[in-house]
Order: structure tokens, then sequence, then C-alpha cells
């Protein structure tokens, strides 16, 4: 009997589930939006889309923006195909701007916002950025 | 009781003599010998295991055999680090992408937490940082999207960009 090699596509959606539920939702929809219509579909799941966290954590406590690489593909691609699914995003100061002009999210109710001093928090809520908090 | 065996027969025939202590490792050999009463003496039949990967199987299980259970997965708390397999298993997995994938069904058939885990986890970490492109090659996927639905994608994109 002829022995077929098993391929990723191949697993079914319930352990695929598993594999992904194992990465952080940045970098599932980073690695596999667009890939094929299957995972595709799997990944823009509202359990991996509904809220992200567009920053990086260290163990020492600090937190930095995503790399300009994912972040370009975010803001150019991910995000405006994943709109609709995101409700909340955490961001950080140096990158608000560019993730929030990206597109507009008809179905976000909240963000968290780290590392923000006031003045930058000012300039924000009295631009463009939230015309909705007037 | 300890040292004391069963006979489990992959889908090629092999019979494996595995102690019941080990097979007990298995969800699913545990209920059929518990709940569903087999006979100890009975072969019990592993049809969608082949006896390759079920003696991967077995490697893993005795090594493992003393693990403590592992915790349940909480959903909101699951964004932790995936490079955290440990040495032996890292070794243990070192094999071509279709045994790590048979390995995977296999432990999910026989209902072993422990062996899904880590072989999950050794395929998010293959996933990790790869772009989609880089993706495809790894996992030899075809991109199926027609141009032309590429193409609505990218105008309801730059719709919505516009809007």
């Amino acid at each position: 009997m002829e022995h077929l090699l098993v391929e990723l596509n191949d697993l079914p959606d319930e352990i695929l589930l598993i594999i992904f539920k194992k990465l952080d939702n940045i970098s599932l929809l980073y690695s596999l939006i667009g890939v094929n219509k299957r995972l595709n579909t799997i990944v823009r799941d509202p359990i991996f889309t509904r809220h992200l966290k567009l920053m990086r954590y260290f163990s020492n406590d600090s937190i930095e923006p995503l790399p300009d690489a994912i972040l370009s593909r975010l803001c150019s691609k991910i995000l405006l195909e994943i709109r609709n699914q995101v409700q909340w995003l955490d961001l950080e100061a140096s990158s608000i701007e560019r993730i929030l002009l990206a597109t507009n999210y008809p179905n976000l109710y909240g963000r968290g916002l780290f590392n923000l001093d006031t003045e930058t928090a000012l300039s924000l809520f009295d631009g463009e950025i939230f015309p909705f908090f007037h | 009781m300890a040292g004391h065996k069963i006979k489990l027969q992959s889908n090629d025939g092999d019979i494996f003599d595995v102690e019941v202590e080990i097979a007990k490792l298995s969800i699913t050999i545990k209920t059929m010998l518990e709940d569903l009463s087999m006979n100890e003496e009975e072969i019990i039949p592993l049809p969608n295991i082949n006896s390759a990967i079920f003696k991967k199987v077995i490697q893993w299980t005795t090594h493992h055999k003393d693990d403590p259970p592992l915790p349940p997965e909480d959903d909101e708390n699951r964004e932790k680090n995936t490079n955290d397999i440990s040495s032996w298993d890292q070794e243990f997995l070192k094999v071509d992408q279709g045994t790590l994938f048979e390995l995977i069904l296999a432990a999910n058939y026989l209902d072993i937490k422990g062996l899904l885990d880590v072989t999950c986890t050794s395929v998010a970490n293959m996933i990790k940082g790869k772009t989609s492109e880089e993706i495809r090659q790894t996992f030899n996927i075809k991109n199926d999207f027609t141009p032309q639905e590429e193409e609505q994608i990218k105008k309801e994109n730059e719709w919505c960009e516009n809007k």
C-alpha cells in the first residue's frame, strides 16, 4: 500500500486550532493570513482577531513597538482584512497613529494605551485619531 | 499491576506488547480497558496508527510515564513561550514533517495530551516568524486564491482605506 505523506493542510480544523492557539494572535495573523483559503478562514476566527496586542512585551516589563516589517504588513493588509472582527486593540505610543489610521474598525469598542505620556495623549484625543471622543 | 502487559495491534498488522501502565497514558486505550471492559488478553486494534508511528508513541510514553498531568489550557492566558520543549523531546521530534503530523494525529486519536501538546508546540514554533510565502514553501501549501479573488480582496481593502 502506498504511504501518503501527511501535510499541515491535511490536519483537521480541531488540530490546527490547537496549534494556532499556541501562537500569539499577531504572529499567527502575520504568518497565515492569505496563505490559502482554508487557513485564511481559520485564522480570521474571532478568537484570533477580536483582541490584538500590537506591541512587544519583554521580561523586564518594558514595552516596544512591533518590528517594522510586521507593522507594515499589518497596516497594509492584515488589519484591513480583519477590521470588522477587531473589538479591542492594545497599542503603544509610537505606533498608535499608524495603526488607527490604517483603516476604520467599525466594531472596536475599546483600546489599551501603553507608554503614553500626557502630551501625546492630549494631542491624540484632541486630533483626528479619536474624533468620536469629542 | 506493574509490569503487566497488553497487546496492541497497529493498522499494518504488527502486534506490540506494552505495559498496561504505559498504555493507559492513552485515554482512548484506558477507556477501552476500563469502561468497555475489554479483556486484557484480547488484542486491541489501533486502526488509525501504523507500526512506525506507534513505535514512536511507545518511545514517548515510556519516557514520560511518570510526568505529572498537564494543567488545563486557559484560553485567556494562552499566549505563552512556545519554545519550552525539553531537550529530550526536541531530540525525539527531530523527524520529517510527515512523521510529525502523523504523530499529532496519533496523539489526538489515542488522546495523549502531553504528546499532542509537545508536537503541536513544535509545529507552532515552525510557523512563528515566517511570512505567508515562507509558510507555503515550508509546508508545501498551494495558494488557492484565484487572481480575481486576490484582486477583489485588494479592492475591498482600498475601499475601506478610502472610506
